[in-house]
Formats: structure tokens, C-alpha cells, sequence
């Protein structure tokens, strides 16, 4: 029996092979890789393995416990899923991205200790980013590169909380962190991969302008494993889960500013994050386990979010809701599968995000903590609300203008298979609650709170009825936090070009100045009195010349030919020779005394 | 929208808001769980308040396409 490998490696060297394969092979092995993890991960022995001595510590590439063992079985599931979705795409790169990307997503979740987490993180944004630029489009090279900005200043911030960290506990295990500057640096960290406001920007800046199948894969891997590392080192913290609550509703509130399809998704993956890292942050038993629950559901209907309008862009070529509309007709799977995704992440009951965030809502009551409970409740109203404006204006919305089909049969059979998943999980909870990190004890179809989530979805419906041009797409831009990036990236750019490289450039012009003066006085010093009186005499006479405003150009010319002259004029080549030889002699007559002294 | 459509829907509305009427909760931990019905009262008063913060973010941060090219 082979031993189980560390499940990252199977995606990270798998990858290697795409550009050798080809046709229905390549698409078999692009299927068959998520299934050969799956298979490793459930032959996964709970505790530590693959440990390596690195300097005076040890590297854990294999921890296995309930809680990775949750995150892995969804990202090898969505892993598979969006595989499904992208197998006719022919570019190979973006296969190898996609697989770099899952794999070491996989490689954070089972790392046991700060190196290899650092190091898999930072594969994780160097190998999404080309899931955004392979779109080929200006706004996604420019979107790619702010994404990789960010995240590299993240990964900055979190080594040096690592480097902290080791340097207080002489530790790199991964566990509970205690308050410290490790802990802050650690925190900010892992806060710009979940989209903590406002370090979130890069998310639905970048999101949107990923590739159509791209897009599937960063909607799932990123965050997600910021909230798993949370979950980690951060559990039971007031400041999480109030950064929870005040996600979920920004995310909520920008989202129905959206015009822009994958915009809106985006934001919302914002506020469904806000969930997640509420349920850690409450830190009980009911709250981990419900963020956990929520970041299985999430991962499922956020992933069919994104196929569908990906699908929708793919068939239509347009990303925008005022540009959009009618299309249920002729997109008949992609609506259906769009609508299940919108009732799952609007929490209808019979469907997951039901399950979950009622138990993140749940925790959040037992905890006493009314303002989140109330936050959570209005992102919740605000998700039904964008979503129905999601649906309403890009599928019913009267639009003549528009033809198209519904996708190929790949990408249909993997929105299928993932809306079904939502449903199941909507309807027997059980399948999820046994694989999750504490014992389930959370009755999620009690009359009370079925009454109480229909009369949250209906009334504000009716709202949307009342007020439906309110909710109306429109063109344009929304500013967000990035406009102080962007402004302040440009002020560090010009402070760059302007008063630091022109004290560059005066430095290098005074002593490239001091330069020449030597070199001139080394090559011709008997000429050095005659260039200072020239370079005077050019100079008051410049000065002269401009105060008292005489026509002295005449002058002016005949004092620089002067000084050209005598600087680098006939004789200058030869010159230079006459203090070599100067000094050679001067050398010898020394050498020749101190031997005469000697002697 | 249909007329048979918005009568189902009404329909939904009011059979929500009576259900919620008939079904109390158990484990009250706010004094609001108490209200029959008050999720209908969320749900309602929530999506103006929405629309509310909606209208002050579009206000303060719509902005051309274009803005930063």
C-alpha cells in the first residue's frame, strides 16, 4: 500500500504533465487529479506526517485534523466541479494556474507550521494572479497587477508576523496565537486574503476580471483559506466577529450598487465571508462550526454564481446587467441553476446557505451579541434583495436585443452537479454535520426559524416590489477604499520621480562635476588657473548679460569657445599623458632616495 | 408580473406574517424574539434602511466609467 502524499503535491507537480498531454487524455487527467486527492485525503491518518528538520525546527506538510480535513474534501469537491466547467478551454496555462492554485490552497490547509503555510500562500498568489491576466484584456493585466501588489504586501506583513512570532516563541507549529505584535502582523495578514474591510479591495477589483473559468477557482480558494487560518490561530476574538458583521453588510450594500455582474458576486463573496469570520471570531462551538458549514455552502453556490455568469459572459459577450436581460428563455439550465445558487445564498430554507448562516446567526444570539445578530439579519435582507435584482434584471428584464444558448454540455452537467449539492445539503444538513470540527447539536428545520428566515425573504420582496426602480442598474463607477490606494500609490510615485530622483540626479551632477574639475586639473594642471578665471569670467558675464540686458552674445559665445578650448582642446590626449609620467617619475626619484637612505 | 403571480405572492406575504403569528419561539434570547412576527417588520423596515445606505454610498461615490483611466 502506497502511503497517502501531502495532498498539495498531486495538484503542484500534477500540473507539470498538461503541456504533454493532449485532447480527450488531457481532459481525462484534468478530471482524474481531483479524484486521486480525494482518494489521498480520505486515507489521511489524523495527526502529523511528512515532517522534515529545517534549521532548528520542523516543517509539517501533513497535519490532519476535523477542520482540515472539512476544507479539503470541499476544495478537492469545487476542485473537481470547476475542473468540469474548464475542460474544453485549450490553453494550457490556465489549466497549470488553475491546478498551482488548488494545490497549494491544499497546501496551507494540511501545512502544520508558519514556513510551509507562508510558502504555499505565496504560490497561492503568484499562481491565481495568471487566472486573471490570461483574460488577455488591458483591465485585467491592470487588475492582476493591483492583485498581486496587494497580495505580496500581505505576505510581507505576514512573515514578519511569522518572524515575530518564531522570534518570541522560538515556535513555527501552527496553533492559538496570543496578543502581540505577532499576533497584529499575523491578523492583518490573513485579514487582506478574507477581505477584511478595508484591506478587500483587491478582491472585487480583480474578480471580475478573471477568465470565465478562472474566475470559478479564485470565487473559491483565497478567502477561504483565510478564514480556515483564522479559524486556526484566531478563535474567540470580539474584533472578528464585529469585522464579520460589518463585512457582511458593506459587502451587501456595494453589491446592489453593482451594474457589473461578477462585481456584484464579488462584493458578495465580501459579505458571505463576513459570515464565516463572524461564526470564528464568536468562537463557540455553534459559531466555528457554522463559519465552517457557511464556508462549505458558500463554496458551493458562490462557485455556481460564478458559472453562471460566466456562462452568461461566455455566451453573450456581455458582463452587464443594463446590457442584459430576457435570456431565461434561451439559457433555460443556466437560469434555473442561477436561481437555486440565489436561494441558497439568500438562505431560503430547503436550500444550504439556510443551514449555515442560521447557525452563525444562532451562535451570534446565544452569544448575546444583539448588534451582530442584527447586522447579520440586514446582510441577509440585503443578499435576498441583490439577488432578485441579479436574477430579475439579467434573465426576465424585457431585452429584445439579445440571442443566446445555454453553455456547452461540460460546463452545464458541472452547474448541475453543484446546484444539486445545494440543494441536498439544504435538504439533509446531516451529510454536513458529521464531517464538521465539534459535535452538531443544531436543529436547523425548527417552524420557528423556517417562519421567521420566510417572512425576512417575502417582506423585503415586497419592498423590491414597492421600490423596484430604486433597485435599477446603472452605468458607472463605485468608488471603494481602493481610490486611497490608487491615490496613494500615485503620491508615492510622483514623491519618487520628483524629489527623490531629482536629489538623485542633483547629487550625481555635483560630483560627476567634482569628477570632471579633477580629471580636467589631472590631465592639464598647468591650465587649471586659466579655466577657474575663464569659468569666472563666463559666469559674470552671464550674470551681467542678464541683468543689464546687453546684446553680449557675441561675448558670451567667444568666452565658451575659450574655456572648450582650454579644457578639451588640441593637446588634451597628450596632456594627459604629462602626469602619468610625472608621477611615474616622481615615484622613481622616492625609491630611488629611500634605496640611497637604505643603502 | 402576472396578476396570478402577485396573488401568490401576497398570499406568501400573508401566510409568512400569520405563520409567524401561530409559532412562538422557544429560546428567546433578545427581547425583540418576543414580537410575533417581527422578522416581517425586519424584513420590511431592513430593505429601506438598505436602500437608504445605498442611496448615501451612490451619492458620495458614483463616479464616470472612466474615473481612473
Amino acid at each position: 500500500m502506497i502511503n497517502p502524499f501531502p495532498p498539495a503535491f498531486i495538484f503542484i507537480i500534477g500540473a507539470l504533465a498538461i503541456p504533454f498531454l493532449k485532447g480527450r487524455i488531457k481532459q481525462a487527467y484534468l478530471l482524474f487529479l481531483p479524484v486521486l486527492g480525494f482518494i489521498d485525503i480520505i486515507s489521511l491518518q489524523p495527526g502529523t506526517s511528512w515532517v522534515y528538520p529545517f534549521l532548528s525546527y520542523q516543517l509539517v506538510l501533513c497535519q490532519v485534523d476535523q477542520l482540515s480535513m472539512v476544507i479539503g474534501y470541499i476544495f478537492l469537491i469545487i476542485g473537481f466541479l470547476a475542473l468540469l466547467y474548464s475542460i474544453h478551454v485549450k490553453e494550457d496555462g490556465q489549466h497549470i494556474a488553475a491546478l498551482m492554485y488548488l494545490g497549494s490552497s491544499l497546501g496551507v490547509v494540511f501545512a502544520g507550521d508558519f514556513f510551509s503555510l507562508f510558502v504555499y500562500w505565496e504560490i497561492m498568489a503568484a499562481t491565481s494572479v495568471f487566472l486573471i491576466w490570461f483574460r488577455r484584456e488591458k483591465e485585467s493585466l491592470d487588475a492582476g497587477f493591483r492583485y498581486i501588489l496587494m497580495h505580496l504586501i500581505g505576505g510581507g506583513i505576514l512573515l514578519t508576523g511569522i518572524i515575530l512570532h518564531i522570534e518570541s516563541q522560538n515556535s513555527i507549529t501552527i496553533g492559538v496565537l496570543s496578543p502581540g505584535w505577532a499576533y497584529a502582523f499575523i491578523l492583518v495578514g490573513f485579514g487582506l486574503n478574507t477581505a477584511f474591510i478595508p484591506l478587500h479591495t483587491w478582491l472585487p477589483d480583480s474578480y471580475p476580471r478573471g477568465t470565465i473559468t478562472g474566475s470559478v477557482f479564485l470565487s473559491v480558494y483565497t478567502t477561504k483559506t483565510g478564514v480556515y487560518v483564522l479559524a486556526r490561530c484566531f478563535p474567540a476574538s470580539d474584533l472578528i466577529a464585529y469585522m464579520g458583521g460589518v463585512m457582511a453588510i458593506y459587502g451587501v450594500v456595494f453589491a446592489l450598487l453593482q451594474n457589473e455582474t461578477r462585481k456584484l458576486l464579488s462584493y458578495h463573496i465580501v459579505s458571505q465571508v463576513g459570515y464565516m469570520v463572524a461564526g470564528v471570531g464568536i468562537g463557540t462551538q455553534l459559531g466555528v462550526n457554522g463559519g465552517i458549514a457557511h464556508v462549505f455552502n458558500h463554496i458551493l453556490y458562490k462557485a455556481l454564481l460564478f458559472m453562471c455568469m460566466g456562462s452568461v459572459i461566455f455566451m453573450t459577450g456581455k458582463r452587464k446587467l443594463t446590457e442584459l436581460g430576457g435570456i431565461a428563455k434561451y439559457m433555460p439550465v443556466t437560469c434555473l441553476a442561477c436561481i437555486i445558487a440565489s436561494l441558497s445564498i439568500s438562505g431560503a430554507p430547503g436550500f444550504n446557505g439556510f443551514v449555515s448562516k442560521g447557525m452563525v446567526i444562532s451562535s451570534a444570539a446565544e452569544a448575546h451579541k444583539s448588534a451582530l445578530v442584527l447586522l447579520l439579519t440586514l446582510a441577509s435582507i440585503g443578499t435576498f434583495l441583490s439577488f432578485i435584482k441579479l436574477c430579475y434584471f439579467c434573465f426576465f428584464a424585457k431585452n429584445e436585443h439579445i440571442t443566446a444558448e445555454d453553455p456547452p454540455l461540460n460546463m452545464q452537467l458541472a452547474m448541475g452537479i453543484t446546484a444539486f449539492l445545494c440543494v441536498f445539503i439544504g435538504l439533509y444538513p446531516q451529510s454536513l454535520f458529521h464531517i464538521l470540527p465539534h459535535p452538531a447539536h443544531y436543529h436547523t428545520f425548527t417552524l420557528h426559524h423556517i417562519a421567521g428566515t420566510l417572512q425576512l425573504i417575502f417582506l423585503s420582496g415586497f419592498a423590491f416590489l414597492i421600490a423596484r426602480k430604486v433597485f435599477a442598474p446603472h452605468e458607472g463607477l463605485i468608488l471603494d477604499f481602493d481610490y486611497f490606494y490608487r491615490k496613494g500609490a500615485r503620491g508615492i510615485a510622483w514623491f519618487s520621480r520628483h524629489p527623490l530622483n531629482d536629489f538623485r540626479l542633483g547629487v550625481q551632477k555635483s560630483l560627476s562635476g567634482l569628477v570632471e574639475a579633477f580629471a580636467v586639473l589631472g590631465n592639464n594642471p598647468h591650465a587649471a588657473p586659466w579655466i577657474i578665471i575663464g569659468k569666472t569670467e563666463l559666469a559674470l558675464a552671464t550674470v551681467l548679460n542678464r541683468t543689464l540686458g546687453t546684446p553680449g552674445r557675441d561675448l558670451l559665445g567667444t568666452l565658451q569657445r575659450n574655456l572648450q578650448t582650454l579644457q578639451s582642446g588640441p593637446g588634451r590626449a597628450r596632456a594627459s599623458h604629462f602626469p602619468i609620467g610625472i608621477w611615474v617619475a616622481a615615484s622613481l626619484a622616492f625609491l630611488l632616495i629611500l634605496a640611497t637612505l637604505g643603502s | 408580473m402576472g396578476a396570478a403571480l402577485k396573488k401568490l405572492f401576497v398570499f406568501l406575504v400573508l401566510a409568512s406574517i400569520i405563520t409567524g403569528l401561530l409559532v412562538h419561539s422557544k429560546h428567546a434570547h433578545f427581547s425583540w424574539e418576543k414580537i410575533p412576527s417581527i422578522d416581517a417588520v425586519f424584513g420590511f423596515i431592513g430593505a429601506f434602511l438598505l436602500i437608504f445606505l445605498k442611496r448615501i454610498i451612490s451619492f458620495l461615490s458614483h463616479r464616470e466609467e472612466d474615473f481612473y483611466d
